[in-house]
């Protein structure tokens, strides 16, 4: 679509690793692009599906989610529940009609500052050639 | 069948093993067959079972019924029973499953079910008693992935047109909620408005919002009784919804809901071999 | 034999298109505003012509969150003249129970106000439906009494007969010729009816066990109030998105588990049977008690159509009576 178009992206990242990670990047002076709102959790398997729901409905043009490897993870095992929440939840938006390349969950550790720039700059590319709307973004008030 | 069913009732009652039972009955002025819960034996004698008993009593299920209580059910409705045990609802012993040999029903009066004609389970596998015979009971005309063919086929941007048609109609009514067996939060996402989730009135985001966490919150725990869809007063096809994800369920967690006695939520356990293709998607798998 | 008017199609659109917009239920059974008078079926829509007075979700005020104080715009109330066609009589009288609670000074809703002095009423008679039960209320499908103009169908336009004075004075902008017409049909009743339940009665027996025995078979969906053309209860919440705000008067259905949930957690209707109980005596026992002569159920059979539990509301109520009679006449 328009090459102006930035497209504004929600990642929630868990505090432990994938935090850290974004942190890591930022101090390393890696660019990242900006389009990236960050929400941080204290693990990924907070995650609510409603978050996610929310995030597209109420406009961001994809959602990423990103929590520490499996066997790493803070809380033992708060990933590995939210790998299967996940599975289910990616396939539902597909289901529904948004477009899976809207849609990036990964597990990014502490050390992981690079490959977080890398991974962040790929799916805001993906994104933006995806376009504006995501279908499930609200017009107004009463729509 | 009538005959056997009321036997069997009254024999639970004799024998001290329910203090109460959920049945169908032919309501006196109506005509409708309409639940009724029975507490003295001779009120046996008011209950049926034949292929207009649609509704899914396992909704009638409350914590306030003389307990033990038998509950007349079918293949679909038994597996609601039996995951209402397994989340905590009720204790084993305060049901008592009074198993019918159900070849299908008919809302309409004329044709089976769109859901019969894919049933697997015609009896319940949570059955204290059985009644009727089970041995001449029909196999599946067709499957859930034939139901769901169009969609799976469909573009997403058709597949959102498609669900927005569906959604359109909606109004907040929640009937769906209410007559669902498996819908039994104390207080549900849609009432909460700390934050407000969903909001109330009906309108295309709300709608779909409604919808999806309906549908995700009966991932893995839906039995397919198609209550919600018969209950809908304005026609919205929401099980469809629940039979997608009811797909992926069984293909990811190979789980068939309220089957085996004390089968957890695939939600509340995990495997160390779950795949991270799960995450899918085209980036890292 | 009374005179009726007879009128064309063509005569009568026209008419009706002068004076503004015209609404009339689509084929999905919801009130819309269309360009041309469409055919109907036998019975009422699914939806109730309330829904053009009293809508699910109407905007009464906005503003927008920012620095500062917020200019609140009140809502206008929508004056604009039109009509609505394809009222049938159970929907129209509804209207008349709904005119006690939002036009009786001194607490007027001026939005509804607007609408009712607005809008003129289209009847068009029914052929009753097997839900259907209006004659129990002592009225039939031809009731003109609460629309202002009442249509009977025939093969090439209608037999138009005026319920109001505002009915009238419209008749008479429009070409017509006088025809004779029957006398109005009676309405249909249960064959099981005998009478209507007493108020003092029914809600004397407020602790009866028998509301019990009822709410098992009842779910709370709330289906029946949703549909309902006499129900009236609504509720105010605020939507908003991205900084704009509306404050809205939506629709409230009283067998909802929280509509009587109060701040701090008490819920007196938290049983289900009591909320059924407080539906069946605030029809056919509150209302009657406060307005002599009215009943809160106008026979439109909606609730017993579309129950999903296959419940008959209307039975229940007499079955209640009957049971509180016939205990009444042993102890006697």
């Amino acid at each position: 679509m328009s090459e102006n178009f930035q497209p504004r992206i929600v990642g929630f990242l868990c505090n432990w690793c994938s935090y850290a990670g974004a942190d890591l990047a930022g101090t390393s002076r890696l660019k990242v692009p900006a389009n990236l709102r960050v929400v941080r959790v204290p693990c990924s398997g907070r995650i609510n599906p409603l978050f996610i729901f929310k995030a597209l409905e109420e406009g961001a043009d994809g959602v990423m989610v990103s929590g520490c490897h499996p066997g790493d993870c803070h809380y033992i095992s708060g990933n590995r529940y939210a790998k299967r929440k996940l599975a289910v939840i990616r396939r539902l938006l597909d289901w529904v009609g948004v477009e899976p390349e809207r849609i990036h969950f990964t597990w990014l550790s502490a050390s992981e500052g690079a490959r977080y720039a890398v991974e962040v700059g790929e799916f805001v590319d993906k994104v933006r050639a995806l376009g504006r709307r995501n279908p499930m973004a609200r017009q107004g008030v009463a729509s | 069948m009538n005959q056997s069913l009321r036997e069997n009732v009254k024999r639970l009652f004799a024998e001290g093993k329910v203090k109460s039972v959920l049945g169908y009955r032919e309501h006196p002025l109506s005509k409708a067959v309409v639940a009724t819960l029975i507490t003295r034996p001779e009120d046996a004698d008011t209950l049926i079972f034949d292929y207009r008993c649609v509704q899914n009593l396992a909704r009638g299920l409350t914590r306030d019924l003389p307990l033990p209580v038998g509950i007349v059910v079918k293949g679909c409705d038994g597996r609601a029973v039996s995951m209402r045990i397994t989340e905590g609802d009720f204790a084993r012993e305060q049901i008592v499953a009074i198993a019918v040999a159900c070849p299908g029903v008919k809302a309409d009066g004329k044709t089976f079910d769109e859901r019969c004609q894919r049933c697997e389970m015609h009896v319940s596998p949570l059955a204290d008693v059985t009644v009727g015979d089970v041995s001449a009971l029909p196999k599946p005309e067709k499957t859930r992935a034939e139901t769901i063919a169009k969609i799976k086929a469909m573009t997403p941007a058709e597949r959102f047109e498609f669900w927005q048609k569906a959604f359109e109609p909606c109004t907040h009514c929640y009937a769906c909620r209410e007559v669902c067996p498996l819908c039994n939060c104390v207080v549900c996402v849609t009432d909460q408005n700390a934050p407000r989730w969903i909001e109330q009135t009906a309108k295309p985001s709300s709608n779909l919002m409604w919808h999806m966490i309906r549908a995700f919150h009966h991932a893995g725990r839906c039995v397919d009784c198609g209550e919600c869809q018969r209950a809908c007063p304005e026609g919205v096809p929401m099980h469809l919804l629940d039979l997608c994800l009811a797909e992926d369920v069984e293909e990811l967690f190979d789980f068939e809901t309220g089957v085996k006695q004390g089968g957890k939520w695939p939600f509340l356990l995990f495997n160390p071999e779950d795949p991270d293709s799960w995450l899918g998607g085209p980036h890292r798998g | 034999m009374a005179d009726g008017m007879k009128i064309s199609r063509e005569a009568l659109q026209t008419a009706l298109s002068k004076r503004g917009a015209i609404f009339a239920p689509n084929d999905v059974g919801r009130w819309t505003a269309v360009e041309s008078l469409p055919e109907l079926g036998p019975i009422r829509p699914r939806r109730p012509v309330k829904d053009l007075f009293t809508p699910p979700r109407r905007e009464i005020a906005r503003w927008k969150a920012g620095a500062g104080p917020a200019e609140i715009e009140p809502a206008k109330p929508d004056e604009t003249p039109g009509s609505v066609f394809g009222v049938r009589p159970c929907d129209a009288r509804a209207l008349l129970l709904l005119d006690r609670a939002f036009v009786q000074a001194p607490y007027v809703d001026p939005h509804y106000k607007a609408r009712r002095d607005n809008l003129l009423l289209i009847g068009l008679a029914c052929q009753p439906g097997p839900n259907c039960y209006c004659g129990v209320f002592g009225f039939g499908p031809d009731d003109k009494d609460a629309v202002d103009l009442m249509l009977t169908p025939k093969t090439d336009g209608f037999v138009a007969q005026a319920g109001s004075t505002r009915g009238q004075a419209f008749l008479a902008t429009v070409v017509t010729v006088a025809v004779p017409v029957p006398a109005p049909r009676p309405g249909p009743r249960p064959e099981w009816w005998t009478g209507l339940p007493d108020p003092k009665t029914l809600y004397a027996n407020f602790d009866h066990p028998m509301w019990r025995e009822l709410g098992t078979s009842c779910m709370n969906c709330g289906v029946c109030t949703q549909y309902c053309p006499t129900c009236q209860c609504f509720t105010i919440d605020d939507e908003s998105f991205k900084g704009e705000i509306q404050r809205l008067r939506i629709v409230d259905n009283c067998q909802r588990s929280d509509f009587t949930r109060m701040a701090g957690g008490h819920n007196p209707r938290q049983v289900a049977a009591s909320r059924l109980r407080q539906r069946v005596l605030h029809k056919f026992s509150y209302i009657p008690t406060q307005n002599p002569g009215l009943v809160g159920c106008t026979g439109c059979g909606r609730c017993v159509e579309l129950c999903p539990l296959d419940r008959h509301l209307f039975a229940d109520v007499f079955e209640i009576m009957k049971r509180i009679n016939q205990e009444a006449e042993r102890v006697a």
